[in-house]
């Protein structure tokens, strides 16, 4: 097979599970910070128990990791090698952005409708989904991602305007942090000046 | 789920998510501390084989703590004390360091996955100096932030 042929490595799922779980965290607490410095939080979290908040955070964790996923299949070997392509880069965070939002809102009406398939749900996608291959998992991929970018657009587009804000800061932040830990690499293998190495 | 059992759980899990995140992070730094740079490959093996199940570990562990946080500032409500008393300067500086444990352990996480992908065997004493800030700076922040929790939950 041609080179130009091989179809992308998947991400290291250490990779895809901790930038998932980051991006939602991240999103998170600075939503909170900020609304709490504006005075408004007790009011937004109000009626707000220990359960709903879990199930909430839980389908935004879900549907980030799963967008993450999907973002990385493609494009990280060239982040992990430090040759970005910033027009790739913004398209990218902008497009599984703007799916995070969509996939946030489908999860949570199924989650609604019928809350027992939260934990199925759950461990398909993260425990399951990952170790199975062929051409039905991939067709299963696809249909996910139509299914958030068509709730966004039923949506008036709002979630999706508001996830591909949310991705593009998300996606600068990465880039910044995957160059500090490529510098950490660099001198993890071959040391710094002062250490005569 | 009766109301004891939930509100037993709601306590644990916050509980336990903590005792993961820190304890890991002290116990990975312990045997960071205990090789010697330049540190050679059975060691690296060593290094590698308690970094990777912690990373994976550190990452659940701090969804559970932001979610069962968000959870219990709702309790609250419409109660919840301004950012201008003293409990609400504290929850400030506990924010403040959340989100930092968040950007520094992305950095501590990459690291790891990067010296996976490289298949990297040593590491020079620069390498063996920055595994020691990595773990022992979330060590050091988990405390912080088990600290201003402690002293939240107690008024």
């Amino acid at each position: 097979m041609a080179e130009a042929e091989r179809p992308p490595r998947p991400a290291p799922r250490l990779l895809t599970w901790s930038l998932g779980s980051f991006h939602t965290a991240l999103f998170v607490a600075v939503l909170i910070a900020l609304v709490y410095r504006g005075g408004g939080l007790g009011n937004l979290l109000g009626g707000l128990s220990t359960g709903l908040g879990f199930a909430l955070y839980a389908a935004l964790w879900l549907s980030t990791w799963w967008c993450t996923r999907r973002a990385l299949r493609a494009s990280w070997e060239t982040w992990a090698s430090g040759r970005v392509d910033p027009e790739e880069t913004i398209a990218r965070s902008l497009r599984w952005g703007a799916a995070t939002g969509g996939l946030f809102l489908g999860t949570l009406v199924a989650l609604v409708a019928v809350p027992w398939l939260a934990v199925p749900l759950l461990l398909i996608a993260t425990v399951l989904f990952p170790r199975w291959s062929g051409p039905w998992p991939r067709r299963a991929s696809v249909l996910v991602d139509w299914i958030a970018f068509t709730i966004g657009v039923l949506l008036l587009g709002l979630p999706l305007l508001i996830g591909a804000v949310v991705g593009l800061i998300l996606a600068l932040v990465d880039s910044l942090l995957f160059d500090v830990s490529l510098y950490l690499l660099q001198i993890t293998i071959h040391g710094s000046a002062a250490d005569g190495l | 789920m009766d109301p004891h059992s939930l509100s037993w759980l709601v306590r644990l899990v916050p509980v336990a998510a903590m005792a993961v995140l820190l304890g890991g992070a002290v116990i990975v730094w312990a045997v960071v501390l205990q090789v010697k740079a330049p540190v050679l490959p059975d060691q690296v093996r060593l290094l590698r084989a308690a970094a990777t199940p912690y990373e994976w570990a550190f990452w659940g562990a701090t969804g559970l703590l932001v979610s069962s946080g968000v959870g219990n500032l709702g309790a609250f409500g419409a109660g919840l004390p301004a950012v201008s008393t003293a409990w609400g300067q504290k929850l400030t500086i506990k924010l403040a360091l959340v989100l930092l444990l968040l950007l520094w352990s992305l950095v501590r996480t990459l690291w790891v996955v990067r010296l996976e992908v490289a298949d990297v065997l040593m590491l020079s004493v620069a390498g063996h100096r920055c595994a020691q800030a990595l773990y022992g700076g979330t060590a050091l922040l988990g405390l912080a932030i088990l600290t201003v929790a402690v002293s939240l939950a107690h008024g």
